[in-house]
């Protein structure tokens, strides 16, 4: 039931413009911005090593912040840089599991029939192959690159994102608001862009809550391996497998970028989670 | 008198990141043995009441102040609500379809309710109990009932074995939250008169919720309307009162040429194929001839299940005709291609019966008018979108400023103004209406009604107007055609119709007409 005498505000706002959703977003925005301006406010290069001054304990006497690691490079420009590269691994990976699945799921659910059959059990066979030994595979056989982790674990990611959307176009494509366009002499295509993609964009966005995080620890995982992307700059999972190497003496470099990791992960984690919930409220006083 | 069983003070009810309240300083009683309805529109918060008086609100949603008394005692806190809720109070909710446990046999969830309220009594006691529940509820032989599972059953059957549930622990007050608006009007006259039944035979307080004010003041001596979040009394005695008068229809004029037709149309939900010893399923529409020129307006009444729905969906073209055709504008259904089908959709359009559900909650209301004046024929210059909107929005009521909201903006009648201005706005020759005022509040139903009258003479529409409704048939239509079991039993003028039903359909569709539509104070 609804209480639509009182003016509700538009449904995005609904969803968005709230604390719950907000405060997260917000969280992963301050992240990517301070990753992104680090270089131009901060004097320290990420990759550069700085002589004699390796292993300084975070203090601010030294003018290194967060303390520097086994061969004297700065661990705040380090944790920063290796933000924005675990950000864009997630997010690249979130939106090409998003346009995949979105594509694929909205198919499926959309047609239905032997498009349906035909692709859901093709996603069957895929999500049966484990991802970590084919991610190992892959970077093993190309040289590790960024784009290849995103092409590797936004793939596996579309997986599930297909699923879940299957599930909601299939319920869209049975609501009236469907068949009245169909009536008026909507084609597939119309259906598609005024219908379909704008009510699978609120459910496709709460999967991408669940697929960056899972982008990102794949990633970090792939990387603690020594399988992560060689360029200079690290992410995230590159400054821990080498925290780990240095923990006895100098924790700070395991636990200033763990620390850094989790603060994205839960980030996108309680985005998600509100965002789902948003969106149940959202359904269910619309329907 | 002493303390009423039922006491509401104050009660205020919000929604989280929301300064008003829904419900806003709600006071009412039910005494023992009364039977207290409270009617509202939809959306007005009826049913967060009847959940907040069982303390089952859904999450999010509070109590803010005020309070519920039982029997003169104040509820609060789970303890409480939990000794209460069962033999206290019970409650029948909107959907019963939904209610029952799908996985269990209906003998099973009966005795379970038994064991939780009655643990007192054996085997052979708790069948009895339950026989004689079901057989209150009209569900008599029953075995055959117990063995069932929930699917099984018809709506009106799982209604029944859900208020035979709530009524085997003895509760003292029964709440039943639009215990019929799912059900057809004779199913629903039919739950109504064994609710008043049962709950005169055991002196069981009753709360009738509804949005139906005429059926709820039929059975309730005391009746609260819901405005603003506030309870006002608005019936208060038990002075009868003359029926309705059934509106005089214009005549029929005939002799133009039909834009809509069916010939001898059959349609069918059973699978084509059948195996050589099947018998032939029967048709959900059988034999079915209609013919509709501009201008006409024609009524299809029947209860549920009788295939009103069936013959709009073959009309569109949704279903393939098993025998007989469908003719748009002299030409068969059939015969027309793909693209050609696709082009002519414009001229015939539905409007749906919920238009909680029949408009796109994340389409802004000018992309839909957009997207409906885009299938015009011809297209519309760009200059003269805007204007174009405007007045679909005009002539149905609504003013410019909706073009910039979104459907969950809307109050359920403003969204059935919305899904009219989207069928017309394609210029359709032909409006098909689907229960189009089912699910709407009387108010608003009058007002739609009103509005659809206006609107099929200004445009010459034809109009079927499919319902179950027969004052607002007899109010809007010329004709009219009684439907029962898929074939037609019953034409003619409705007016004639109504006041001399001949068929067994026709005549149990006005028997179940509320004989008292209201002691209603202005």
């Amino acid at each position: 039931m609804t209480f639509a005498e009182r003016v509700a505000p538009s449904p995005w706002r609904q969803l968005f413009v709230n604390a719950a959703v907000g405060l997260p977003i917000g969280l992963l925005a301050l992240l990517a911005l301070a990753s992104l301006l680090t270089p131009l406010l901060w004097p320290y290069a990420p990759g550069q090593p700085l002589w004699g001054q390796d292993l300084l304990a975070p203090g601010f006497a030294h003018g290194h912040w967060l303390g520097t690691d086994a061969i004297g490079r700065d661990m705040l420009a380090r944790c920063m840089a290796g933000i924005g590269v675990s950000l864009a691994i997630g997010l690249g990976a979130g939106a090409l599991a998003l346009a995949i699945g979105g594509i694929v799921g909205g198919a499926a659910g959309y047609f239905g029939g032997w498009v349906d059959e035909l692709l859901m059990r093709l996603n069957d066979l895929l999500s049966s192959l484990p991802l970590m030994l084919i991610a190992i595979l892959l970077i093993a056989l190309f040289e590790p690159s960024m784009w290849l982790l995103i092409l590797v674990v936004g793939g596996f990611g579309s997986l599930d994102a297909a699923r879940i959307l299957r599930a909601e176009a299939r319920r869209l494509r049975q609501t009236e608001f469907m068949l009245a366009s169909q009536l008026q002499g909507a084609t597939s295509f119309v259906q598609w862009r005024h219908h379909l993609l704008p009510n699978l964009a609120p459910v496709a966005l709460t999967a991408l809550g669940t697929v960056v995080p899972q982008a990102i620890l794949v990633e970090s995982f792939l990387a603690f391996l020594g399988l992560g992307p060689s360029e200079r700059v690290g992410s995230l999972g590159t400054l821990l497998a080498e925290g780990v190497q240095d923990l006895q003496w100098a924790p700070w470099t395991l636990w200033v970028p763990a620390l850094a990791l989790a603060l994205v992960l839960l980030g996108f984690g309680l985005a998600g989670d509100a965002l789902r919930e948003r969106l149940r409220l959202l359904t269910g006083s619309s329907t | 008198m002493s303390a009423p069983l039922l006491q509401v003070r104050g009660l205020r009810i919000g929604l989280p990141g929301r300064e008003d309240c829904i419900v806003d300083g709600l006071d009412l009683f039910v005494a023992a043995g009364e039977s207290v309805g409270l009617v509202g529109a939809s959306g007005a918060g009826k049913s967060l009441i009847a959940r907040a008086l069982v303390g089952l609100l859904p999450s999010g949603a509070s109590v803010r102040a005020g309070g519920v008394c039982w029997r003169g005692q104040v509820l609060a806190g789970a303890a409480d609500l939990q000794r209460v809720r069962g033999r206290g109070i019970a409650y029948v909710f909107q959907d019963a379809a939904s209610s029952l446990h799908p996985l269990r046999r209906v003998g099973a969830q009966l005795r379970e309710c038994l064991r939780v309220h009655a643990p007192q009594l054996d085997r052979r006691q708790m069948s009895e109990r339950i026989d004689t529940a079901l057989a209150e509820v009209g569900l008599d032989g029953a075995r055959r009932w117990l063995d069932a599972w929930p699917h099984e059953l018809s709506g009106g059957q799982r209604q029944r074995v859900m208020l035979a549930l709530t009524l085997l622990p003895e509760p003292a007050l029964l709440i039943a939250d639009e215990p019929t608006s799912a059900l057809d009007p004779v199913l629903a006259r039919r739950v109504c008169d064994l609710l008043a039944d049962a709950a005169r035979r055991r002196n069981m307080g009753l709360l009738l919720i509804s949005h139906d004010l005429p059926r709820v003041a039929e059975y309730c001596r005391r009746v609260y309307q819901l405005r603003d979040g506030r309870a006002r009394l608005r019936i208060d005695d038990d002075a009868p009162h003359p029926a309705a008068a059934v509106l005089p229809s214009q005549t029929t004029s005939f002799g133009k040429d039909a834009c809509i037709e069916a010939r001898g149309l059959s349609l069918s939900h059973a699978a084509r194929w059948r195996w050589p010893w099947q018998a032939a399923p029967a048709h959900t529409l059988d034999r079915v001839s209609i013919a509709l020129a501009p201008g006409q307006r024609l009524g299809v009444v029947g209860s549920s299940g009788s295939g009103k729905s069936t013959l709009a969906r073959g009309l569109l073209g949704l279903m393939p005709a098993r025998a007989g055709q469908v003719r748009w504008f002299d030409q068969a259904l059939e015969r027309l291609d793909r693209a050609t089908l696709r082009r002519w959709r414009r001229r015939v359009q539905l409007v749906f019966q919920d238009p909680f559900r029949s408009l796109d909650p994340m389409q802004r209301v000018d992309h839909m008018l957009l997207e409906a004046l885009d299938y015009a024929d011809p297209p519309l210059p760009r200059g003269e979108r805007l204007p174009a909107m405007r007045a679909a929005l005009v002539d149905v009521g609504l003013d410019h400023g909706a073009l910039g909201r979104y459907p969950g903006q809307f109050s359920g009648g403003q969204r059935q103004r919305l899904a009219i201005a989207r069928a017309l706005a394609t210029r359709p020759q032909v409006l098909i209406c689907d229960e189009a005022t089912s699910a709407l509040d009387h108010e608003t139903q009058d007002q739609i009604l009103a509005l659809l009258d206006q609107l099929a003479r200004e445009r010459q529409l034809a109009l079927l107007f499919i319902s179950h409704d027969l004052g607002a048939v007899a109010r809007l239509c010329d004709s009219m055609l009684v439907l029962d079991a898929g074939r037609v039993v019953e034409t003619g003028v409705p007016a004639k119709l109504l006041a001399h039903p001949e068929s067994d359909a026709l005549r149990a569709l006005v028997d179940a007409l509320p004989r008292a539509p209201a002691r209603i104070q202005a």
